[in-house]
């Protein structure tokens, strides 16, 4: 058993028996359902929002080289630099290199769900750099130390005193500071002295735009606007496969993007940026570079059934509206992206041997499908990585095992009704002499919280046969 | 360097060569995605109220009252400066405030955020009570820093739609580094899916739409 | 010039073997609304148990034996329509055989006629026959379980509940979060148990907090996972598949005589009276929570409790 599997079965099954977790994630996404519910009323139709938002996202991919490099002549035309990561450690390299040239002491971040899957904070920590994500909800679990539960609301399992207490031990905040508002200004006067101080500001983005070679990225608080604006070095960390190709598409996909991840019309600010500070502007970096991370995408890419999850605008929906989610959280799946999302993309970049696992905790019930704005077939694909696990071998022996039995077992109606009978008289057997859900009982998984039909001393086959076909067949 | 690039690119154009075809669909948020919108200027009103921006429809007759009614109530900001971008409007505009007003027309992050800021902007959205800003608009950080920001705006900005007000920022200020669509202001929802003005940029977002 | 049609049953394995009443009450109905039905005897299993879990080569052959059995040239010629008392086997046949096939040229050729065919239960009686009332009484408070693939995958939603508003007595009364999913999930229900009985927990709850006598679904499967959960609580509400509803109350002796013993645990009621909940003690809940003649009591008593 792999190791990932191994903490994922423990951290899951400890989720799943943590009922005041639950409510907490669950409270905030009541909140978030209904403002999804009231945000797709906007729309005259959210399907069709949704099938164009697939069609433009499907030809951004099916172009996705000649669009990155159309992005990236207009980003140099004003400047900018454009580098190419193949690797995780190719972008931090470039990111750290760049700070060392630069003399940068500190570095302010906002959210980037790619800083995280590139383990960013950790080597801006080793190279001795002060970085301080500003983001409230990411510097809430910057400040416990761990990682976002949730790709948009990285602090959504979290309550308030907890975060009250956390501010007080680390901020030195009053005890009595504990309401949303207190905390919150508690973040924001923190926050102003590391603008200010910053040598470099790091963002994310999320979407590229190809014809006006510049990056969009959409908040609610304004700290990305400030990191885009403060520091003379403003960074920008993304995917290649953030790209839309045309400035007008950003009328579709900011609302889209809004509502599915957070239920309003349209976020606070819808940022474009194009490059550093350009001659007669008042203010803004004096460099500017944007990151394009590869990662494994290509490899994606190449893969024709699979391809469309580049289209993902991670909106976060799919993680909000997942049964599955709701019960284990955003942190039992170990993984930078966590949810259905997760679960499809993380064996597909990382490896089904070691992440494959993730495909099978799911119940299939295709509410993220229903739900994804860039309509991705999610839990599909689900099911085409269980595939990839089963042809690469890396499923137990017992269910390789047992599937093959299943096989010769269901291939003859006559052995199958005679061994089926015998397995209702065994589990008759069982069902009278093991205590249901004792460790004795092999069907425990299912008994120790549920009950198992008795099974019936007629199959339905058996009956059929005994009254339809000794009458002579129908009436 | 251009290593990765040309790997990278590489791999891309060796997995798309069964590319399948596609197309790119026109006018990608036209009138079967969103209802057209009938009466621009009532909306923008309706979704200004909804978004918490405060909205004052103003002429020349009465735009310097307005606006010297809205500075008076900020008591929040260090030094007590408004900063003014230098555009020859708001220079007029700020002209006719009260003598006592400190009005600064360079706008200077590093020194504390004074009381509020007073720009322009590219355009307005209807459809989501929206502001566009460049960084034309005094600068980056003179739409984000401080405390409040006060838009000047005239009825003739307004645009329906987000892609016609994007594209009209774009023929207006074509050099310009930064646009931001604002949409009420700053907020965070993050602590118990709470709601919080002023997380980071300002708490208050005031548009006086010249409608003369 | 009306002709019955002639019906082949597909009857999912787990229901042939465990919820052999499902299957009854389903015949029954069909019966009941002029179908001739037909039960392919060669069946087994459709094979989405190794589809979902990946072992697609396990499944093929499986497929493969399905378009034979239910659409090869003398089942064409045999049967108008396949019904199926479950979502999720409907759609494994109808959406997933596809997938199978994709690259397997003698798979897909053999499951082409399979094409219009295959129905669920309650999509065949309101979409292909038009039929909503089919004479059921049950008298009880009702909520309705949406499966996610009956839902989701095959887009019923309407048809169900339209069965249901149609059953004299019967109120439904609609859950919170009705089409959220069970938890069951297929093997996941056992590989990742822990995950699947908390949901089912929540879904069960979201049964007891709508007040309900029974809760009832196109889905057996998920029925199990409900009704399972059930069981394990201490309210008294059921779970019991549509088709049992459905053929609750209809005048006996169509099909089924008094010495048909299958009957015992059928939907059917014993009496003809429709205010007789005999057709309740078949419930999936199973048969153990109570000795025989004390569940008969029981929705009984319920309904004593009733105005």
């Amino acid at each position: 058993m792999s190791s990932t599997l191994h903490s994922f079965e423990q951290a899951a099954t400890r989720a799943a028996h943590d009922r005041p977790q639950q409510e907490t994630v669950r409270t905030s996404l009541g909140t978030y359902n209904r403002a999804l519910n009231a945000g797709r009323e906007r729309f005259a139709s959210w399907s069709e929002a949704r099938h164009r938002a697939r069609a433009v996202k499907a030809d951004a991919v099916a172009h996705l080289g000649e669009y990155l490099e159309q992005f990236e002549a207009r980003i140099t035309s004003r400047g900018g630099h454009v580098f190419w990561a193949e690797t995780a450690a190719d972008a931090r390299d470039y990111i750290l290199d760049l700070a060392r040239r630069r003399g940068v002491r500190s570095v302010i971040k906002s959210k980037s769900m790619v800083s995280e899957e590139v383990h960013l904070g950790a080597a801006l920590e080793g190279a001795g750099l002060e970085a301080v994500e500003s983001d409230l909800g990411e510097f809430i679990v910057q400040l416990r130390n761990e990682p976002p539960y949730h790709i948009v609301t990285p602090a959504m399992h979290l309550r308030r005193a907890q975060i009250a207490a956390l501010f007080q031990q680390k901020l030195g905040t009053p005890a009595g500071a504990d309401s949303a508002e207190d905390l919150t200004m508690a973040a924001r006067h923190y926050m102003r002295a590391r603008f200010a101080s910053a040598g470099m500001g790091i963002t994310g983005a999320n979407f590229l735009i190809a014809d006006a070679g510049m990056v969009a990225i959409t908040e609610n608080e304004g700290n990305a606007r400030l990191t885009a604006s403060l520091p003379p070095v403003h960074v920008v960390l993304t995917g290649i496969e953030k790209i839309l190709p045309r400035l007008t598409d950003l009328a579709l996909f900011w609302p889209l993007l809004s509502t599915a991840g957070t239920g309003q019309a349209i976020t606070c600010y819808s940022s474009l940026i194009g490059g550093p500070r350009q001659p007669g502007e008042a203010d803004g970096p004096e460099e500017f570079h944007v990151v394009l991370l590869d990662n494994g995408r290509t490899r994606v890419l190449a893969d024709q059934e699979r391809r469309d999850t580049l289209q993902c605008i991670r909106c976060g929906a799919c993680l909000n509206v997942c049964p599955v989610f709701h019960t284990i959280g955003g942190h039992a799946y170990g993984t930078t992206y966590s949810g259905p999302i997760g679960a499809v993309l993380t064996p597909l970049l990382r490896g089904e041997k070691e992440f494959g696992h993730l495909s099978f905790a799911s119940s299939l019930c295709g509410a993220c499908t229903e739900i994804c704005p860039v309509e991705i077939d999610l839990h599909h694909h689900l099911i085409e990585n269980r595939r990839d696990s089963a042809l690469q071998h890396v499923r137990p022996l017992p269910e390789r095992i047992g599937m093959r039995a299943f096989r010769w077992l269901m291939s003859d109606a006559a052995r199958y009704a005679r061994l089926a009978q015998l397995a209702r008289h065994l589990l008759r057997f069982k069902n009278a002499w093991v205590p249901e859900g004792s460790p004795l009982d092999l069907l425990r998984p299912w008994t120790a919280s549920r009950d198992l039909p008795e099974p019936p001393r007629e199959s339905f086959r058996e009956w059929w046969q005994r009254t339809r076909q000794e009458r002579g067949g129908h009436a | 360097m251009p290593k990765g690039r040309d790997h990278i690119l590489g791999r891309i154009r060796a997995a798309l060569a069964d590319r399948p075809p596609g197309g790119l669909p026109e006018d990608v948020a036209g009138a079967a995605v969103f209802a057209p919108v009938a009466d621009p200027l009532a909306r923008f009103q309706a979704e200004c109220q909804a978004n918490r921006t405060e909205l004052h429809l103003v002429t020349a007759a009465n735009e310097a009252d307005c606006l010297t009614a809205v500075l008076a109530r900020e008591k929040e900001g260090g030094d007590g400066t408004i900063y003014v971008q230098d555009a020859p409007a708001l220079r007029a505009l700020a002209a006719r405030l009260p003598a006592a007003t400190q009005t600064n027309l360079q706008f200077a992050p590093a020194q504390p955020a004074g009381i509020a800021s007073l720009t322009l902007c590219e355009a307005l959205v209807a459809r989501t009570g929206s502001v566009l800003v460049s960084s034309r608009c005094g600068g980056r950080a003179a739409t984000i820093l401080p405390p409040t920001h006060i838009v000047y705006a005239h009825a003739s900005q307004l645009h329906a739609e987000i892609d016609a007000a994007l594209l009209a920022a774009r023929s207006q200020s074509p050099t310009a580094s930064l646009y931001s669509l604002i949409t009420g202001p700053s907020r965070t929802s993050d602590i118990e899916k709470m709601l919080v003005l002023g997380a980071h940029g300002p708490k208050r977002l005031t548009v006086l739409l010249r409608t003369d | 010039m009306v002709t019955r049609p002639r019906i082949a049953l597909f009857i999912p394995c787990f229901v042939d073997q465990l919820l052999p009443q499902v299957a009854q009450a389903m015949v029954r109905v069909l019966e009941r609304v002029g179908c001739q039905v037909e039960f392919p005897a060669a069946q087994t299993c459709c094979g989405q148990p190794a589809f979902s879990t990946g072992h697609w080569a396990e499944a093929r052959p499986l497929a493969l034996r399905f378009a034979e059995i239910f659409a090869g040239p003398e089942a064409r010629q045999s049967y108008d329509a396949v019904v199926c008392p479950s979502g999720s086997c409907t759609t494994m046949v109808r959406n997933f055989f596809p997938a199978l096939a994709h690259g397997d040229a003698a798979l897909a050729q053999a499951i082409a006629p399979l094409h219009g065919r295959v129905f669920e239960f309650s999509e065949y009686l309101v979409r292909q026959l038009n039929v909503r009332d089919v004479g059921a009484s049950f008298p009880y408070r009702v909520t309705f379980h949406d499966g996610c693939h009956a839902l989701r995958e095959l887009g019923l939603y309407d048809e169900p509940r339209e069965l249901l508003r149609a059953v004299r007595g019967l109120e439904l009364v609609e859950m919170e979060e009705t089409t959220e999913c069970c938890g069951f999930g297929g093997a996941f229900s056992m590989q990742m148990s822990d995950i699947s009985a908390a949901l089912g927990q929540r879904k069960a709850a979201n049964v007891e907090r709508a007040g309900v006598d029974f809760v009832t679904s196109c889905d057996p499967s998920c029925l199990m996972q409900i009704g399972g959960t059930l069981a394990r609580q201490p309210g008294r509400v059921r779970a019991i598949h549509l088709a049992e509803i459905l053929a609750a109350g209809l005048d006996a002796g169509l099909d089924a005589g008094p010495q048909d013993s299958g009957a015992e645990r059928s939907a059917q009621p014993s009496a003809r009276t429709t205010g007789d909940a005999g057709g309740a003690r078949a419930g999936l809940r199973g048969p153990r929570d109570a000795p025989p003649a004390k569940r008969a009591a029981k929705p009984g008593a319920r309904a004593e409790k009733r105005p």
